[in-house]
């Protein structure tokens, strides 16, 4: 009997082409991972949640959907258990307790977790413990927070297993790389004025780098609003929308530098540098604040970068854009890839599973 | 559906009547043209008795002032960023459609964002002289007999297909960048893969949109596409001519799937259908 695994993913995966969102970093690398243990491995994804990223994407161009991704109503999950052999299910994401618990009566449960998510869902303690209770094994993405995982899940063996997005092959032929791309998490987790208007002040002085904003375009009312507007008026600054997979490793293959525009202080500090660790992967500097999780990455060490506690300033930014121009961050970075690669192909991650 | 009027010779007509030009009172354009009169107040430019503007200081204009560009050409002066930064917003919401029959004169040290805004002129003579500087793609010439105000609706009613809430990189396969803003809002999108644009920094992206004629089907073959990638092709038919082989030609001219979004008829001229197919190839 072939061994199967599900891996349920809040996110499509990259090569379904349309966007790139952190889930399907991570779905895509749980899959690769599974795929050294089981001889077969499919993403589910659940009807409800496509019909969500399609409207959110616009449904217009790029509509496929391949072979190893399955597409479920969430209502008819519980007779696809049924209907399936007993297979392995890889959970990424605490929303999915109620689908594990429906799953765990035929199959066997792996949990992707990072555990504020739990703590945010303010659960009772008990009801905590039997939700990381249904998992035979539990997955840490985060390195700051794997101690409290450990902790609360001591008797179920949690594994840290931090995010670590395909290495790219450095093409031969390698492009110019010559942008300094930006990007950060929804403003609303945390503040981006100090960044944007570092960001600012570096434009200013240094006309022949290009600059290029990923980061989400802000509401007029919020506060940085009039900032994010007086830097795109420079005319080597570009803002750009939600890029496809294949765009955003255009956008790698131009990058110089990569720079997560967050301060310290909002939530957006305890959610995984997705971005960050994608530029690594793509051999991408990064410079970032000590509060993210890319700083915490226990991949990234030697550091790829710079890291900084206070705010942004324009130095700090143009002193970062000319070691990566000057190619100060190549031999940090091919680490980083090869722990990133080493971490994919880490066989023994669901070994005993069946 | 409502059916555009026909206008001939727009650029005949244009020729022989009145041309406003408007700037603020500190401005001095500095651009002059028999035909030409300035104006720095903006209720002259509602006079009816015009038939195109020379706009100098676009971000002066009001939302109704704005809305007279819809039916009549426009020259728009470009002396400072913000100017062309401006312009560049309203294109990118939509809130002005350039078409064919405008044209820019950019005094600013910076190129025009490539395959976002009108063809750049040196005088109005040029300007009045030439619309459609690049002409329509193959298969597609009477788009040319549109008036400004014909191309403004096409304009406005082709927004919303071909439009995700995803930045595009379109390709120009037609070379023909001054239609293509008009019947597809390339003004949230970025040019790539045109080799006389070699500085941008996106030009080697992959696009997400390809722009050709209609008949032009032998500009979309080519190798395997690395990502599914829409295609707005504008077409003109003899009226009464069924629109099927249009479709049919799209849809076998690659390997890929076809699948048709929307075929839009933008106009019924006297002998002519003009319009534009949607569609995406499918990986």
């Amino acid at each position: 009997m072939s061994r199967d695994c599900y891996v349920v993913a809040s996110g499509l995966p990259p090569h379904v082409g349309w966007q790139l969102r952190g889930e399907s970093l991570r779905a895509e690398q749980l899959a690769a991972q599974a795929r050294c243990a089981f001889d077969r491995v499919q993403y589910v994804v659940f009807l409800e949640r496509l019909n969500l990223l399609r409207n959110e994407r616009g449904g217009a161009v790029l509509n496929t959907v391949p072979d190893d991704v399955v597409v479920i109503p969430a209502g008819a999950f519980e007779a696809f258990c049924a209907r399936i052999d007993p297979s392995v299910f890889i959970f990424s994401g605490s929303q999915y307790g109620q689908s594990a618990a429906t799953a765990r009566h035929h199959h066997t449960i792996v949990y992707d977790i990072a555990p504020e998510r739990l703590d945010d869902q303010n659960l009772p303690d008990d009801e905590r413990a039997r939700i990381i209770g249904r998992h035979e094994t539990l997955l840490g993405i985060s390195a700051r927070r794997f101690a409290r995982l450990a902790e609360q899940a001591e008797t179920h063996g949690a594994i840290l297993n931090p995010l670590a997005p395909t290495p790219s092959a450095r093409a031969t032929t390698e492009p110019v790389r010559t942008a300094l791309v930006e990007g950060a998490s929804p403003p609303a987790n945390g503040d981006p004025l100090p960044a944007l208007r570092a960001l600012f002040d570096f434009t200013a002085a240094h006309a022949d780098t290009q600059v290029i904003l990923t980061s989400e375009r802000p509401d007029p009312s919020a506060p940085h609003s009039t900032q994010f507007g007086a830097l795109t008026l420079a005319s080597q600054v570009t803002a750009l929308l939600t890029l496809s997979n294949t765009n955003r490793g255009d956008l790698w293959d131009i990058a110089l530098a990569y720079m997560e525009a967050i301060a310290p202080g909002g939530s957006a500090c305890q959610e995984n540098s997705w971005q960050a660790m994608e530029a690594v992967a793509a051999g991408v500097p990064i410079l970032c604040h000590s509060a993210t999780e890319a700083a915490a990455s226990p991949l990234l060490d030697p550091f790829p970068g710079e890291v900084i506690d206070n705010d942004f300033d324009a130095q700090t930014i143009a002193t970062f854009v000319e070691r990566a121009r000057a190619g100060a961050y190549a031999a940090a970075l091919s680490t980083a890839g090869d722990a990133m690669k080493k971490i994919r192909g880490h066989a023994r991650l669901f070994d005993g599973l069946t | 559906m409502q059916v555009a009027t026909p206008t001939f010779a727009a650029a005949a007509s244009l020729s022989s009547r009145r041309v406003l030009g408007f700037c603020s009172s500190e401005t001095d354009p500095g651009i002059q043209h028999p035909q030409l009169t300035w104006t720095h107040h903006e209720r002259d430019l509602f006079d009816p008795n015009v038939s195109a503007y020379v706009i100098a200081d676009m971000g002066l204009l009001s939302d109704a002032a704005l809305a007279l560009l819809a039916g009549r050409p426009v020259l728009i002066v470009l002396s400072r960023q913000s100017d062309m930064r401006h312009m560049a917003l309203l294109a990118f919401e939509r809130l002005i459609v350039l078409t064919p029959h405008d044209a820019v004169i950019n005094r600013t040290p910076w190129p025009m964002p490539e395959g976002c805004g009108p063809h750049s002129v040196d005088t109005p003579s040029h300007w009045l002289a030439q619309q459609f500087a690049s002409g329509p793609p193959q298969g597609a010439a009477p788009y040319k007999r549109l008036s400004k105000a014909n191309l403004t609706e096409a304009g406005a009613r082709a927004a919303t297909p071909p439009i995700a809430n995803v930045q595009h990189f379109w390709r120009d396969l037609s070379h023909c960048a001054d239609l293509a803003q008009t019947v597809m809002p390339t003004g949230r999108m970025i040019a790539c893969g045109d080799a006389s644009h070699t500085s941008s920094p996106f030009n080697h992206f992959t696009p997400t949109v390809l722009f050709c004629g209609a008949e032009n089907t032998d500009a979309l073959s080519g190798d395997k596409l690395r990502q599914s990638t829409a295609l707005v092709a504008p077409f003109a038919l003899p009226r009464g001519t069924p629109v099927d082989d249009v479709i049919a030609g799209l849809a076998t001219a690659r390997d890929e799937p076809f699948q048709l979004h929307t075929v839009l008829v933008l106009a019924e001229l006297q002998d002519v259908t003009v319009g534009c197919v949607y569609g995406e190839f499918v990986v």
